[in-house]
């Protein structure tokens, strides 16, 4: 494996210039969208290992590659294309629901009533 | 300092590559994950000096290091036992050195909210490299 070591990197015109540093932080270390009608269906994802259908719009996902710690961000959105309808994302449970190795959403509709659809993932944070 | 310039960065196989700009507008320009009940605990971050409470389910985090314009974009989630709503809107302040947020929970189901703190509060900013 070949490992390139610098400080900052800048296109070619030499603007838009950031520290090596600050694009590992603010790089996706995981991101999925996945389909949770029914058997819940990887649509695609980069780091998630595989889900857990808790119950009707309760979910968790698993890391192929664990994080550093429980501290990570992630940021979501709903909806159900497939059946219609608009959804809220949310994160289910305490802080205990979210560890290093996996996390625990959620969907509802538009009454508040949990419901499957698809959910739309980004997390920040250490791994 | 060492700087790389290129155009595009690819693995060595070369089965893989991502175009310079793409990686660096790509990136998270600032991230936060804090505690907002109670005096605000910041749980993890980037580029996020502190957040500021400014009332009852309302915040700001701001930059360590400014925004280059104003004109990032803001995404986010608030989480509680009962889950959480989060808002960013446009009257809200938005500005290169911090930026106002809301958590919520749904009051009835006609689309009204009330502001309320969670433990969980989670945003980003995606923009222009500085």
């Amino acid at each position: 494996m070949s490992t390139a070591r610098f400080n900052t990197l800048t296109d070619a015109s030499g603007g838009n210039s950031m520290p090596v540093a600050d694009i590992n932080q603010g790089r996706a270390k995981a991101w999925f969208r996945l389909n949770g009608n029914g058997t819940i269906a990887d649509i695609d994802s980069f780091n998630t290992s595989s889900y857990v259908d808790n119950a009707v719009g309760d979910y968790n996902a698993n890391w192929a590659v664990v994080f550093a710690n429980a501290l990570y961000t992630q940021i979501m959105s709903g909806d159900n294309v497939t059946a219609g309808g608009n959804r809220f994302s949310f994160l289910r449970g305490s802080d205990a629901a979210q560890t290093a190795s996996t996390v625990r959403f959620g969907l509802s509709d538009t009454s508040i009533v949990s419901a499957d659809g698809y959910v739309n993932a980004v997390i920040l944070g250490d791994r | 300092m060492s700087a790389v310039r290129a155009d595009n960065f690819g693995n060595r196989a070369g089965t893989s590559s991502i175009p310079a700009d793409t990686l660096l507008q790509g990136t998270a320009k600032q991230w936060v994950h804090f505690n907002g009940t109670g005096t605000i605990a910041v749980t993890d971050s980037f580029n996020t000096s502190s957040v500021t409470d400014v009332g009852v389910g309302t915040y700001e985090p701001n930059f360590a290091t400014a925004q280059p314009s104003t004109n990032y974009g803001v995404a986010g989630v608030a989480a509680g036992i009962n889950g959480g709503l989060f808002a960013h809107g446009t009257a809200f302040i938005h500005t290169t050195t911090s930026y106002r947020i809301v958590s919520a929970y749904p009051s009835d189901t006609s689309s009204n909210t009330t502001a309320a703190d969670y433990g969980r509060i989670m945003s980003t900013v995606h923009g222009d490299p500085a």
